[in-house]
């Protein structure tokens, strides 16, 4: 259980999350500045749907190459410093799901509901398989 | 004749403000991240400690942080906050506390574990229910505020 003693835990989940938003905050950083240099409203929703949609194949890709290195009861061990910082920390905060749900409803109520389905598939069609892909290649 | 002030941006917008206030968003998203990471980590502590299947914390992480979300989304959409809340707890506490990595591993992970049809049933439940809780916070912060004004 959680006592004063974890303190070092907490600290590589904190710096690990704190990595990996800020990550994402500069990937729609730069995604969003392309649409918006096109004028405002250019892309709408779409713009940051495809920022997501891009941090979550990424993260899952590095997610599955973390997981392919050789590390001992990595997904059983909830202390594990690779755990903690790497999986918990970067990859799990640099990818995101509430801002997925977000875009999805975002886009489907401004009558883009194709797009808004094309990238709710494409997160699981392209996130799935980067983990994979990532995994296989460090193996 | 004096232009009129544009409305406070609730995107990040570094031509608008510049780039030591893009690094002031950054630091909150930063801190923000942190605490989401954090919360994310305890909620898997807890089920773990309860002994529950270990991909709740990633479904329940997901589905409390969309319902969040969404009443966060219909309070800014409305109302004029301080310009750092969105950075903070948008991008930074609730990005960061649900995840999408962990939710693929979770699904893979099921799927070695009871089958490819119950990795199905999962992937198909948190969409859905992160969807619905997302709408349902953001009516319910819309409603809410409708009652306050009358």
């Amino acid at each position: 259980m959680i006592s004063h003693q974890d303190w070092p835990y907490w600290l590589a989940i904190g710096a690990g999350g704190a990595a990996g938003a800020v990550l994402r905050g500069i990937v729609f950083q730069l995604l969003e500045a392309i649409p918006r240099a096109q004028g405002p409203g250019a892309w709408g929703s779409y713009g940051e749907a495809r920022a997501t949609l891009a941090v979550n194949v990424l993260g899952s890709l590095l997610l599955g190459c973390l997981l392919g290195l050789p590390h001992e009861g990595l997904t059983d061990d909830l202390r594990h410093p690779m755990q903690l910082f790497w999986i918990t920390g970067v990859c799990g905060a640099f990818t995101t799901f509430s801002t997925l749900c977000a875009d999805v409803i975002a886009l489907t109520t401004t009558g883009e509901r194709t797009r808004g389905v094309g990238v709710l598939t494409a997160n699981v069609l392209l996130g799935i398989p980067a983990l994979l892909l990532g995994r296989a290649l460090t193996s | 004749m004096p232009v009129a002030d544009s409305p406070p941006s609730t995107k990040l917008s570094p031509d608008k403000h510049g780039w030591p206030a893009l690094a002031l968003e950054m630091a909150v998203i930063a801190a923000g991240g942190a605490l989401g990471a954090g919360l994310r980590h305890g909620l898997a502590v807890s089920i773990n400690a309860a002994q529950w299947h270990p991909a709740l914390a990633t479904a329940l992480a997901n589905l409390v942080g969309s319902f969040l979300l969404g009443l966060l989304t219909g309070h800014l959409a409305s109302t004029e906050t301080h310009r750092l809340l969105r950075p903070f707890l948008a991008v930074g506490v609730l990005g960061s506390f649900t995840t999408f990595s962990a939710l693929a591993l979770d699904n893979r992970l099921l799927a070695t574990e009871s089958g490819e049809l119950m990795a199905a049933l999962q992937l198909l439940a948190s969409i859905v229910s992160g969807l619905a809780a997302f709408i349902l916070g953001n009516h319910l912060s819309v409603a809410a505020r409708r009652s306050g004004h009358q």
